[in-house]
């Protein structure tokens, strides 16, 4: 009795071990978090301008491909660690906030986009033509353009970004 | 004691039957799980092939024609040979726009639908082609971009099926390229008997240009950004691998800066032109001076003529221009 013991022990074990893998496999499986869930859990927190609901996009510097295939990398060159999007209804209108690591890389993204002239509008320097306003407020570049199907009311589209603006300062100062 | 040990045997017994029992279904259930595909050596599909068509010097390799977006795109594809050159009776045509975008079509981020329509048309109506598929694999989400465009609803009406992610899904494909061996393609690809490339000419930050060359990423899923590491190759990659029987340029309206996602009005520029054309190099270097770019220092397309794609020479050489009516 004293040798079989040990032998009974090694042969449990054995026939156990295929259980133990498939146990270990199916359990590292359910907590590893799927590829739609790592991406909410990477995701920054929803409703970061709190007079908007949740935005459509909310990402990270590394998943910028997901909203500007293609300027991702000019825009990570120039410090931009999140982008938010909203589709609005009123006005019909596109909004992109963009953060970035300092004023510098908002003014430069902002300055290729709008070109160098400024007009009168929201934030520390804005340009805004009949469909779009693009504004900087310290480090954080907002692009709000009209769809251009929907009547153009360039008032409207000013009065919105100054909301914009507001919501800025209020909700994203800690981030300036 | 004595009478103990035939019990405890009878126990160790009972226990090692249980073991047995369960170590056989865990590892049933370890063979199916591994036969469901997580570790199974995946399955890769070849391409389809020979979608081109031959050369034919009577026709130039590339026909430019400026009006109206219809009017245009019947009298650039008449010159370079006429639909029934590039399609068959009963034929599956795939035609792959730039669709990729929640934009409108005067963002001009999309190639304009009057003009995929257009094409639908040729195919349908004058080359019979059985059924033609519209389909691209968008940025911003799938069933926006495609309504918002306008090449849903435009496409449909035309008689096309208009497909987009989730669509038919995906496939495992071998493009057998230089830096993308195997990569996931849109399953229309893999049906079509034919390929007609519509990309729309416009600015893009990485780029320079994006055109007909970039527009087969269009057809790729997976995390297509892992490809901007190295964009230029993996550009000539998808073109060698695609091969379009036809490409036909929309340059109705043409992004001019802030590409690929634009938006602002003021970056687009109306210059109501379609090209068409068998050589997709010298397609993209009209495209390119559009953009008042010289597409020899554009690195994909001098990659791609280098690879034996096209000319760029054919694009940028002096041509007389159709003058195709409103």
């Amino acid at each position: 009795m004293a040798k079989a013991r040990p032998r009974s022990v090694v042969s449990a074990l054995v026939v156990a071990l295929p259980l133990l893998v498939v146990v270990a496999v199916v359990v590292r499986g359910a907590l590893r978090p799927s590829d739609g869930s790592r991406a909410q859990a990477e995701a920054p927190v929803a409703g970061p301008l709190a007079g908007y609901a949740a935005p459509q996009a909310d990402l990270p510097a590394e998943r910028l491909h997901e909203r500007v295939d293609g300027a991702e990398e000019y825009l990570r060159s120039q410090g931009c660690s999140r982008l938010l999007a909203w589709d609005l209804a009123d006005p019909a209108a596109t909004l992109e906030v963009l953060l970035f690591e300092d004023p510098e890389g908002a003014a430069r993204v902002l300055s290729r986009d709008a070109g160098p002239s400024r007009t009168a509008g929201p934030g520390d320097e804005a340009s805004a033509d009949a469909q779009s306003v693009l504004f900087r407020r310290g480090k954080v570049y907002a692009r709000l353009v009209a769809d251009p199907d929907s009547p153009a009311d360039p008032e409207r589209l000013l009065a919105e970004a100054r909301k914009v603006d507001r919501m800025i300062l209020d909700d994203l100062g800690r981030e300036m | 004691m004595s009478g103990a040990h035939p019990d405890r045997r009878r126990v160790l017994k009972r226990i090692l039957a249980a073991g047995a029992v369960l170590g056989g279904a865990g590892l049933a259930a370890g063979v199916a799980v591994l036969s469901r595909g997580r570790w199974r050596e995946p399955r890769v599909a070849a391409l389809p092939k020979a979608r081109g068509v031959e050369p034919d010097p009577r026709f130039p390799a590339v026909a430019v024609a400026r009006g109206g977006p219809e009017a245009s795109v019947r009298a650039a594809v008449a010159a370079v040979g006429g639909i029934a050159r590039f399609v068959r009776p009963g034929e599956t045509v795939l035609v792959k726009p730039n669709m990729g975008w929640d934009r409108t079509p005067a963002q001009g981020a999309n190639t304009d639908p009057r003009v995929v329509a257009e094409v639908v048309r040729l195919c349908l109506e004058e080359a019979r082609a059985a059924r033609v598929v519209v389909a691209d694999v968008p940025v911003h989400d799938a069933e926006r971009s495609r309504e918002r465009s306008g090449i849903g609803e435009a496409a449909r009406g035309a008689g096309a099926e208009v497909l987009v992610p989730p669509g038919p899904g995906f496939v495992l494909a071998r493009l057998g390229g230089v830096v993308l061996d195997t990569w996931e393609v849109f399953a229309p690809m893999m049906g079509a008997d034919r390929l007609i490339n519509v990309p729309v000419v416009k600015d893009h930050a990485l780029t320079r240009l994006t055109c007909g060359l970039k527009n087969g990423y269009g057809l790729l899923g997976g995390t297509r950004a892992r490809l901007h590491q190295q964009i230029n190759q993996s550009i000539v990659d998808i073109a060698t691998a695609f091969r379009p029987t036809l490409t036909v340029v929309d340059a109705t309206r043409v992004m001019m800066r802030n590409g690929p996602t634009g938006g602002r009005l003021d970056d687009v520029a109306p210059v109501g032109a379609v090209a068409a054309g068998t050589d997709v190099v010298a397609l993209d270097a009209w495209g390119a001076t559009l953009l008042g770019a010289d597409p020899e220092r554009i690195p994909h397309v001098s990659l791609a003529e280098s690879r034996g794609l096209g000319r760029i020479r054919e694009g940028t050489a002096p041509r007389e221009e159709i003058h195709a009516g409103p």
